[in-house]
């Protein structure tokens, strides 16, 4: 069998990127914490894991920045350099560039990024940081530092699959020898079999290496902390030349720590997306199929044995569905991790001052709803902060503090998830975004709106208010964008302001956008999929609710005297047989952004939780269609797309197009996919 | 003109010593190769020398298998020596105290 190392590179990429965002997040974090050894820790691990994984696959770039960047934080963990807002910034500089790097390296175009202008900075600050040329141990060091040298055994006994760890040990080994003199090494061949019987794939050689070096003994143990899962590692200090009883104690607390790492360590495992994708899909097949089986069933005699039998095969299926979902589950916080850099970089660009509280981190979504979610934040908190938030000098006039608060904050609603971005800035200039709506034609001089709806007309699509077009914000896409992209995920959205107090928007999301709580509707044979979050009411109206407006060619159904646009679903989707007199059908009530409208159709079959396909996926893009599902008797059943379904209902003007059916546009390509 | 591809590992016969190349980068993805061929040298019994002129490096899978090849050889009275090792290899070995194995 030959190793793919492809596979091994993906893994690696898609480490740095995690060890990317620890990096930069304690980056930012760096001045406050001070000397905050074990702060420093967690970002220098995060250089030397991409170093060391890197070295493994030849990655050469990728191991010189970050070695140098290693160097420069192995310096601030010795306090041999002060952790200075020039330090941060460079360093800031350095771990974008190596986020090039990599991602030009996974690209296939290694070298393509130059590294040569960062090098020479952080070279500069290593030279100018050291007091002298005297070696680190003879620095006045800081207590818990070792003064002295210590001579260590390294046992390093790697596992029979440790080259699936796709690290080269003797890279390892010689990285180790970077760190002190190594007074000896021996190599145990003990494991080593007969030709005839040796696998090339397994590691059977092990060492024990006596390495005499100043540094303590967590150093040497992070050279192999990227294999840690993948080896027995024991690290002894055997004889101190001086200061024994604060290494002797130092090697013994790393030892407890690393131990406790791996604890952590062996509680999680990396599995594909691809193979959970697979899982929830089976399942979502078995939910179907149980369905099925319970209808197909119901039909029979039962006894109560089969009976109790159903229940808990429905019961289980249900957890398993569940359980399966979960999986998929990630905290929103690695979404969120990403803007305090946008934060502090855009506030440093535009001459304000802000700071970003993140609340509700820890809250859980889809994975699959929380990759979609990093550009609609990111401009929503661009346009906080060169919209909303005033410079300092305004905001002292204002009376509030010069440094203004961004909130990003999630939290569950009744099985949704709600995202907000909300500022203490100057808040929505209602006046201004009237006055621009009317001269971009979007509202009429006359017409009625409440602050909402005019609050609402930021996310029409090319609106700017802003005086200036800056590369920040202000081009006049994007809140647009924003709105289609949260439509996309099956969301809403909405903004509240108070002048001089500051703006909150709020995304509302479903969990996940595997599973849909639906209501069936029928509308002739079929059934249709209404989503619960958009529903308000079903009604089933008197003759005197339906009135035809603008000569015939549109309906309204009046609830309690407000009069909402009516949509015959049957018309739109061209279903034959359906009820045609409102009154032998229901209206159910829909709400998109704000605007609600009835939908008419033949009765309301009940409250389901369905499993989610995608048509686009298996046959092409249908208008107002979000999906389809197959239900519990086999058929499949298509999910409204109601955001859609308003956009084309509202969107038929020509009596034409009316008389064709009333919603000819999205008739065609439905009545091919249902036949 | 054609350019002549050679396998980067390879064992050549020069009267009753065996000669085995080995060139760029011997690592686990290449192991199994050096595996079949040292499994034939074994078999062989003759002295074999290895030339590393054009090694740029080796990892614990390669050296393990020639480890493997050193040992059946001796069993057999004969050797394997290390010939041309580039100074980074050199310093590999010598930091993975395997510098004296051969």
């Amino acid at each position: 069998m030959q190793i793919d190392l492809k596979k091994f590179q993906e893994t690696f990429f898609e480490e740095a990127a995690e060890h990317l965002s620890t990096m930069e997040s304690g980056l930012l974090h760096l001045e406050e914490s001070g000397s905050d050894n074990e702060f420093l820790n967690t970002i220098f691990r995060a250089a030397h894991s991409i170093k060391g994984a890197a070295g493994s696959f030849d990655f050469k770039e990728i191991v010189r920045l970050t070695h140098v960047m290693e160097n420069v934080l192995d310096k601030l963990r010795s306090n041999l350099l002060a952790p200075t807002a020039d330090l941060t910034q460079i360093l800031l500089r350095a771990s974008d560039r190596l986020r090039e790097v990599v991602d030009a390296t996974h690209r296939g175009e290694a070298g393509s990024v130059p590294i040569d202008d960062i090098l020479p900075e952080l070279e500069a600050v290593l030279n100018g940081g050291q007091p002298s040329e005297a070696p680190v141990a003879d620095a006045a060091a800081p207590p818990g530092v070792p003064r002295g040298e210590v001579v260590y055994a390294v046992v390093f006994e790697p596992e029979l699959e440790f080259f699936r760890q796709g690290q080269d040990l003797f890279l390892l080994l010689r990285e180790l020898g970077e760190l002190g003199e190594i007074l000896s090494s021996e190599c145990q061949r003990s494991r080593l079999p007969a030709l005839d019987e040796l696998d090339p794939e397994h590691c059977y050689l092990g060492w024990k290496v006596r390495v005499r070096t100043a540094r303590a003994a967590q150093e040497l143990r992070d050279v192999f902390m990227f294999v840690e899962g993948a080896c027995r590692l024991e690290v002894t200090a055997e004889a101190v030349t001086a200061a024994p009883e604060a290494s002797a104690a130092g090697a013994v607390r790393t030892e407890r720590r690393a131990a406790a790492d791996r604890r952590v360590e062996s509680t999680s495992i990396r599995v594909s997306t691809e193979k959970v994708d697979g899982l929830i899909n089976l399942v979502g097949e078995l939910v179907i199929s149980q369905a099925m089986v319970n209808q197909a069933v119901a039909a029979l005699a039962m006894t109560p044995e089969l009976e109790e039998a159903l229940m808990v095969v429905q019961r289980s299926t249900r957890e398993l569905q569940e359980q399966v979902m979960a999986i998929r589950m990630l905290p929103i916080g690695t979404v969120f991790n990403r803007f305090p850099r946008l934060v502090h970089d855009l506030t440093v660009k535009l001459g304000k001052r802000a700071r970003l509280d993140i609340e509700g981190a820890e809250t859980e979504l889809d994975k699959s709803v929380i990759e979609q979610l990093g550009d609609p934040l990111t401009h929503l908190i661009r346009n906080s902060i060169d919209h909303g938030i005033e410079d300092p000098e305004q905001r002292a006039l204002a009376g509030k503090p010069e440094e203004g608060v961004i909130t990003l904050r999630a939290y569950h609603e009744g099985g949704t998830v709600v995202i907000e971005v909300a500022d203490d800035g100057k808040g929505l200039d209602r006046e201004r975004i009237r006055a621009k709506a009317l001269a971009q034609g979007l509202i009429r001089a006359d017409q009625p709106m409440t602050d909402e709806e005019v609050n609402g007309l930021i996310f029409a699509a090319g609106f700017s208010t802003a005086a200036v077009v800056s590369d920040v914000s202000g081009r006049g896409v994007g809140m647009d964008v924003v709105k289609r992209n949260v439509e996309s995920l099956n969301g809403a959205i909405s903004v509240h302001s108070t002048p001089g107090k500051g703006s909150r928007i709020r995304i509302r999301l479903p969990l996940t956008l595997a599973i849909l709580d639906g209501l069936s509707v029928q509308l002739g044979r079929d059934t249709f999929i209404v989503p619960l979050l958009s529903i308000r009411q079903s009604v089933r109206p008197e003759p005197s609710d339906i009135k035809t407006v603008l000569g015939g060619r549109g309906e309204v159904f009046v609830l309690r005297g407000e009069p909402l646009p009516l949509v015959r679903l049957s018309r739109l989707f061209g279903v034959a047989g359906a009820v045609e007199d409102p009154q032998q059908g229901i209206v159910v009530v829909t709400e998109n952004d704000g605007h609600r409208f009835g939908v008419l159709v033949d009765d309301v079959l009940g409250q389901l939780q369905v499993v989610v396909k995608s048509i686009e996926r298996n046959y092409r893009k249908v208008e107002a269609v979000m999906g389809a599902t197959i239900l519990g008797d086999g058929r499949v059943a298509f999910i409204v797309d109601v955001a859609e379904l308003h956009r084309v209902a509202t969107r038929r003007k020509s009596p034409e197009e009316d008389g064709r059916s009333a919603d000819g546009a999205a008739a065609a390509p439905l009545q091919e996919e249902v036949a | 003109m054609a350019e002549v591809v050679r396998e980067p590992i390879r064992a050549e016969a020069a009267g009753a010593l065996r000669i085995l190349h080995l060139e760029g980068q011997v690592t686990v993805a290449s192991a199994r190769r050096l595996l079949e061929v040292a499994r034939r040298l074994g078999k062989d019994g003759r002295e074999v020398s290895v030339r590393c002129e054009h090694l740029t490096h080796i990892d614990c899978a390669g050296v393990q298998v020639l480890l493997a090849l050193h040992e059946t050889l001796r069993g057999q009275g004969a050797r394997l020596r290390l010939q041309n090792l580039p100074e980074s290899v050199q310093q590999t070995l010598r930091v993975a105290g395997l510098a004296d194995a051969w």
